[in-house]
């Protein structure tokens, strides 16, 4: 009984003193508020088009025919481009991608109208750098419209192609429909798409920061948990489990307005039920700042870890399996996505929110974030020398 | 000129006997390079698992099914009976998208009684959704006019006529700079820049940070004169960062499928710079390590989105098209974009080359606040 009270007055001693030293920390505090507040809302506000419309293409009609200036027009009625200029040849239209007033090249030869007049089809180029995706899909897009509506529109005049009985068997017939269904992201909207990633991501990417700028600090000053006392691996457990709930606990209330309030304001997918994000995040939270207590371990000041862990951020998006199918990640980038919390956390997240998946289906993740809670928290304590 | 190589040497010294320094301009960006060149595999996305709903059971379905899963793109790997066990399976993500081939699928497309194929794709993992999606549109398309195609050739109408008819224009697409679409080279080379862009800004910042454990000394080596001291802490962090972008190259050039140009060796060359020069920058405004490590992080990681590679930067409120300005890394993407997809000479980046350029400036507006935080001691009590 005496020992179970010593636990809990150590457990908390530290928790207060854990939140004593962020609370007195301006970096911390500016990373924990301006990361979970000011990155949440700024991400929102800079993916909020959300979709990608009126790319802007430039046009080389040489054709100066009623079907190239019917294209034309469909093209630039399209949602997803808009027709800004006309270009007199080639070397000029590129110019215009060189200087980014235009994405995208539409090229009608002399001989479209000619062609359709033949019978023959009629064939127009796009010429898309790829540079920036959503800009080159909004072009096949808007161009594939344009093509659909434009055939339907003079078919009529190329029925004298076919023999008569043909036309009149055509007549009679209906064409197949093909119709592609986007699931969890109606819209195709790339905020939709990303933002859940970031909202993961920013937790990891400041709470790894401020955990090991703490530690790092401790280890700088020389500051020790219990005065220089020797500590049994049963306190190192119990301290290093405090400044983690320190972290939860904070890192939950402001998650509130990250991934629970953002959401409804931006109008991002929020599929999942409190309980359920509860679940996720809980195993999530402990084992990031495990890992930042057992990282901030490899450091000696406050500053150094800081340096070592943002550039990572950004990979963290690939290795998650979203941004990139995680079935198709070499087997040794595979490996390291079941070892950052980050990684899983961000698939559960994606499946829970923007899929409505059930627990059972996001359980191999959940078992992966306990099992790398246990494994850095044993990172976190087991060797006693350094132990701050 | 003495002076200047006092503070030279100092501060390779001061690099020498930091470790993380080492690791930051040498480990990290290498690592990166790396990591970045070989995340994508082939960066060719294939064999996407697939499933259908085949309501039919007719040689015709089962034709179309065969069809789909010669595409290099796609393998139908499930089969199931009900759209309900398939929206189960890609919640489970066993598959990334299915068709329905409905009853009376094959009756009433030789008919020519309305028929519809739907199909659905996995749309929160966009890369993926795009690639079924487009795929699954170009097959289907040419089978649902396979029936109108058989009846003209019974009647005897050449293919190519009936074809005519059916599509009268068609548009040839070329994606310019990519032309397989392969998300390993469209991705490597701008990601890894905008890694290098954070661990060059938070690795000045903590360069210049750690300055405070020395008081003065790095003002008295370079004889009081502040510009002298900023010249001579830079340059060997410029040498380290550009020596370690030049091997990151070559590792993309030979792992991934960069092409390696003297116009790209020249943009890191200026991103290097302009990056170094912006940390100094920040760091002069206000000389407090923690603080502005913890902003020049969260200013780095932005680059990932201000540069515009994933959403267009004219696309977003006009107000982030000028703050993007801000960064070095918006100039730099530019200019590669140029290089790689547009061709179209330095004339038509000039603007953007001259702001990568006019970043060395920054430090120099900001030296003499640097000079007498120095002097008066005031960076050394941040906390």
């Amino acid at each position: 009984m005496r020992r179970v009270n010593n636990a809990i007055r150590l457990f908390n001693i530290s928790f207060s003193k854990e939140l004593r030293d962020i609370a007195t920390s301006l970096s911390a505090v500016i990373l924990i508020v301006g990361g979970m507040i000011a990155y949440g809302v700024l991400y929102n506000l800079l993916y909020r088009p959300n979709i990608v419309r009126e790319a802007p293409i430039v046009v080389i009609d040489n054709s100066h025919s009623r079907i190239s200036r019917h294209l034309t027009s469909l093209v630039d009625a399209s949602p997803s481009a808009e027709i800004v200029a006309t270009a007199t040849d080639l070397g000029e239209a590129r110019s215009m991608l060189s200087r980014s007033e235009a994405v995208a090249i539409l090229y009608m030869p002399h001989d479209m109208s000619r062609r359709i007049g033949r019978g023959e089809q009629a064939i127009f180029v796009t010429l898309s750098p790829t540079a920036t995706f959503l800009y080159y899909e909004a072009t096949v897009e808007a161009i594939a419209e344009a093509m659909l509506a434009l055939d339907s529109d003079i078919r009529e005049d190329m029925l004298w192609t076919l023999p008569i009985t043909l036309q009149e068997a055509l007549s009679n017939r209906t064409t197949t429909e093909v119709v592609g269904n986007a699931l969890f992201n109606p819209t195709k909207g790339y905020a939709d798409y990303l933002i859940p990633v970031v909202f993961v991501i920013i937790i990891f990417q400041t709470m790894v920061m401020v955990v090991s700028m703490t530690s790092g600090g401790r280890r700088a000053m020389g500051i020790t948990p219990l005065r220089g006392r020797e500590i049994g691996f049963g306190g190192r457990v119990t301290i290093t489990l405090a400044r983690s709930a320190t972290y939860c606990l904070i890192y939950s209330m402001l998650s509130i307005f990250l991934v629970g309030l953002l959401p409804h304001i931006f109008d991002l997918p929020h599929l999942a039920s409190t309980p359920k994000l509860a679940m996720l995040l809980l195993p999530f939270m402990l084992a990031t700042s495990l890992f930042g207590q057992a990282f901030g371990r490899l450091f000696n000041d406050r500053e150094a870890p800081v340096v070592l862990i943002t550039f990572f951020s950004v990979g963290l998006i690939f290795i998650a399996g979203i941004s990139y199918p995680l079935e198709l990640l070499p087997t040794l980038w595979k490996a390291v996505h079941y070892l950052f919390p980050a990684a899983p956390a961000t698939l559960a997240f994606v499946e829970l929110n923007s899929m409505s998946s059930s627990l059972a289906d996001i359980a191999p993740q959940l078992t992966n974030l306990w099992l790398q809670s246990a494994a850095y928290l044993l990172l976190a304590t087991l060797p006693s020398r350094g132990f701050r | 000129m003495r002076a200047f190589l006092r503070v030279l040497r100092r501060e390779v010294l001061i690099v020498a006997h930091r470790p993380l320094l080492w690791v930051a301009t040498i480990g990290v960006p290498l690592f990166s390079a790396l990591f970045i060149s070989t995340i994508f595999g082939s960066g060719a996305i294939q064999n996407i698992p697939i499933g259908v709903v085949d309501e039919e059971f007719t040689p015709t379905s089962r034709s179309i099914i065969r069809t789909i899963d010669s595409s290099p793109s796609l393998n139908v790997t499930h089969h199931f009976t009900s759209s309900t066990e398939a929206l189960a399976a890609i919640k489970q993500r066993e598959i990334y998208g299915y068709v329905v081939l409905p009853h009376n699928l094959t009756h009433n497309m030789v008919q020519g009684t309305r028929a519809t194929i739907p199909y659905y794709y996995h749309y929160a993992f966009m890369s993926i959704g795009a690639q079924v999606q487009s795929t699954l549109q170009t097959l289907l398309t040419i089978i649902s006019i396979d029936p109108i195609v058989v009846t003209a050739n019974q009647m005897g109408v050449v293919e190519s006529v009936v074809e005519s008819f059916i599509e009268p224009t068609n548009s040839d697409i070329h994606p310019i700079g990519n032309a397989s679409l392969n998300y390993g080279t469209y991705l490597t080379e701008p990601f890894f820049f905008i890694m290098f862009q954070i661990v060059i800004l938070t690795t000045m910042v903590y360069a210049l940070g750690t300055e405070s454990s020395h008081g003065k000394e790095w003002l008295t080596t370079a004889n009081n004169n502040i510009f002298t001291a900023i010249v001579g802490k830079a340059v060997p962090y410029v040498c380290s960062f550009v020596a370690s972008g030049m091997a990151a190259l070559y590792i993309m050039s030979k792992i991934g499928n960069l092409t390696l140009t003297w116009g790209l060796v020249g943009a890191m060359v200026g991103l290097v710079v302009a990056s170094i020069s912006l940390a100094l920058f920040i760091y002069s405004l206000y000389p407090h390590m923690a603080l502005i490590l913890s902003a020049v992080s969260m200013i780095g990681s932005l680059g990932a989105t201000l540069s515009g590679v994933t959403f267009p930067i004219n696309s977003m409120y006009p107000i982030f098209r000028h703050l993007a300005l801000l960064l070095p890394i918006r100039h730099f993407t530019i200019i590669t974009q140029n290089i790689f997809y547009t061709e179209g000479g330095y004339g038509a980046v000039w603007q953007h080359i001259a702001m990568l350029a006019s970043f060395c400036l920054l430090p120099f507006i900001t030296a003499t606040r640097l000079r007498k935080s120095i002097i008066s001691g005031s960076y050394e009590k941040s906390k």
